[in-house]
């Protein structure tokens, strides 16, 4: 079973070689198989990174467009998967840290900015009331995650809503797992923080910092 | 074991990524300890409050956008050459998306013109950007001439008339390498870094918090700018007021 299951990681990698190869030959279909692979993930991680949806729309377009350029050079050592999450990641770091006069409103008045995306958390079955709870909670998490430091705010969106492993977050951000797991782990702590003090998640217990004797491994 | 678990090996243990002997003595402490039993419900409320943010889908006019780009990049005409239905859609969203850009680089550029570059490369497109932001211009001036003088107002709606005042900070004290302690004043109101937000100060804030107000495009203003541009800057412009740190802006105050 395991070996079938190396043959299995083996092969994923060859096609993502494969596309890369049929990419440096011309094949213009190779880089839309890339985009609609994988325009999704890259959207929502620059959508989480700078909290506002014209933004992501441009960086998404200008990650693509590096993707393009380079996907020749992808080598196969990775997954292209953590290859694209690399270059998109890097290109967002690089613009987001201008000068930019977009702004994310605190208030809950902005919905269409793209960060407010709590009513997307609606379940038809749930009454109007719970539906309004679960929406002004997802716009409170969002606000929360813009506020986060950039470190920390890269390692929770890998995480929680890309799915990441710690090994591929690490590959990724190009650090060591114990400093993903440690980002990981203040990151949420913030998080708690920020939405302890704006009264969400009413009624949950809050997450403590208390004094540990057990030694951090990292 | 004694003592509580450590935040971080509990947000491990959530995520299931400590090794068998970590993960083994945690569940021992998890099962003696209310504590830290409430402490991981905390945590994993969060995480479920994370994943069930939504996942957006792109704007489709992107996929237009981004293909007619790479076929231009790559020699070809956009729309042929084997372009499958993914990537396909109406000319005239694409030039609306474009005229939308457009608008986009002429308010960044009239808010931000006085400033210096913080990073090389944007000096390298600015002539382009420039040159291209007159264009615009010029056809906004002539629409407005057309329309009674309505054009370029009514599509900025939000400029400022004036340039913006910028109030800048410099960190005092002893200044922590990832977090700043910052203290700004902006019309009127004192903000302070605390706790990694910025919270609005009374109006009773001791005078050694006060902060040097310089205005941004003197030369002390660009200055500060160089050498603090990694820290919270905050701009005002009279009704409105912004925080850029780090990766964000922030809109903290609007009196309008």
């Amino acid at each position: 079973m395991k070996a079938a299951l190396i043959v299995a990681g083996v092969g994923l990698h060859d096609l993502d070689l494969e596309l890369a190869q049929r990419h440096s030959r011309g094949d213009l279909r190779a880089f839309d198989e890339v985009y609609s692979r994988y325009a999704a993930m890259v959207f929502n991680l620059a959508l989480r990174l700078s909290g506002d949806g014209d933004e992501a729309a441009d960086l998404t377009q200008e990650i693509f467009l590096r993707v393009f350029r380079h996907l020749d050079s992808f080598s196969g050592r990775s997954a292209l998967k953590t290859w694209i999450f690399r270059v998109a990641l890097n290109h967002c770091r690089e613009r987001l840290s201008r000068f930019r006069p977009l702004t994310l409103p605190i208030g809950d008045e902005s919905d269409g900015a793209g960060v407010a995306s709590g009513a997307h958390l609606a379940d038809p079955r749930r009454g109007p009331e719970e539906l309004a709870v679960a929406a002004d909670l997802g716009r409170q998490v969002a606000h929360a995650l813009a506020l986060l430091p950039a470190p920390f705010r890269e390692a929770v969106v890998l995480r929680d809503l890309q799915g990441l492993s710690y090994q591929e977050i690490a590959a990724v951000l190009g650090v060591r797992v114990g400093t993903v797991r440690s980002r990981i782990a203040r990151g949420r702590e913030q998080l708690r923080h920020l939405l302890d003090r704006r009264g969400a998640l009413i009624g949950a217990p809050r997450l403590e910092t208390v004094d540990t004797e057990e030694t951090e491994e990292t | 074991m004694s003592g509580h678990i450590s935040s971080e090996s509990l947000s491990a243990y959530l995520d299931g990524e400590t090794g068998q002997a970590e993960e083994q003595r945690l569940a021992a402490h998890l099962a003696a300890c209310a504590h830290c039993r409430r402490r991981l419900a905390a945590a994993r409320q969060l995480v479920g409050g994370l994943r069930r943010l939504a996942q957006e889908a792109p704007p489709p006019e992107l996929a237009t956008l981004i293909r007619s780009r790479v076929a231009a990049e790559a020699g070809g005409i956009a729309g042929t050459a084997g372009a499958t239905g993914q990537l396909q859609s109406s000319q005239s969203s694409l030039r609306s998306l474009r005229s939308l850009r457009w608008l986009r680089s002429l308010r960044s550029w009239t808010w931000w013109q006085g400033l210096p570059p913080l990073r090389g490369s944007f000096g390298a497109a600015r002539p382009l950007v420039t040159a291209g932001l007159a264009l615009l211009v010029a056809a906004l001036l002539l629409q407005n001439g057309e329309n009674g003088g309505s054009g370029l107002a009514s599509l900025v709606p939000k400029l400022p008339h004036a340039g913006p005042e910028f109030l800048v900070s410099e960190a005092f004290g002893e200044a922590p390498a990832v977090m700043p302690q910052t203290t700004s004043e902006v019309a009127g109101r004192v903000f302070v870094w605390s706790d990694d937000v910025w919270v609005q100060r009374g109006v009773d804030a001791s005078p050694a918090g006060q902060p040097r107000t310089v205005p941004a495009r003197s030369a002390a203003g660009r200055e500060l700018l160089a050498k603090f541009s990694d820290l919270g800057v905050l701009l005002a412009d009279g009704s409105r007021v912004v925080l850029r740190y780090n990766y964000e802006t922030v809109e903290l105050w609007n009196g309008s």
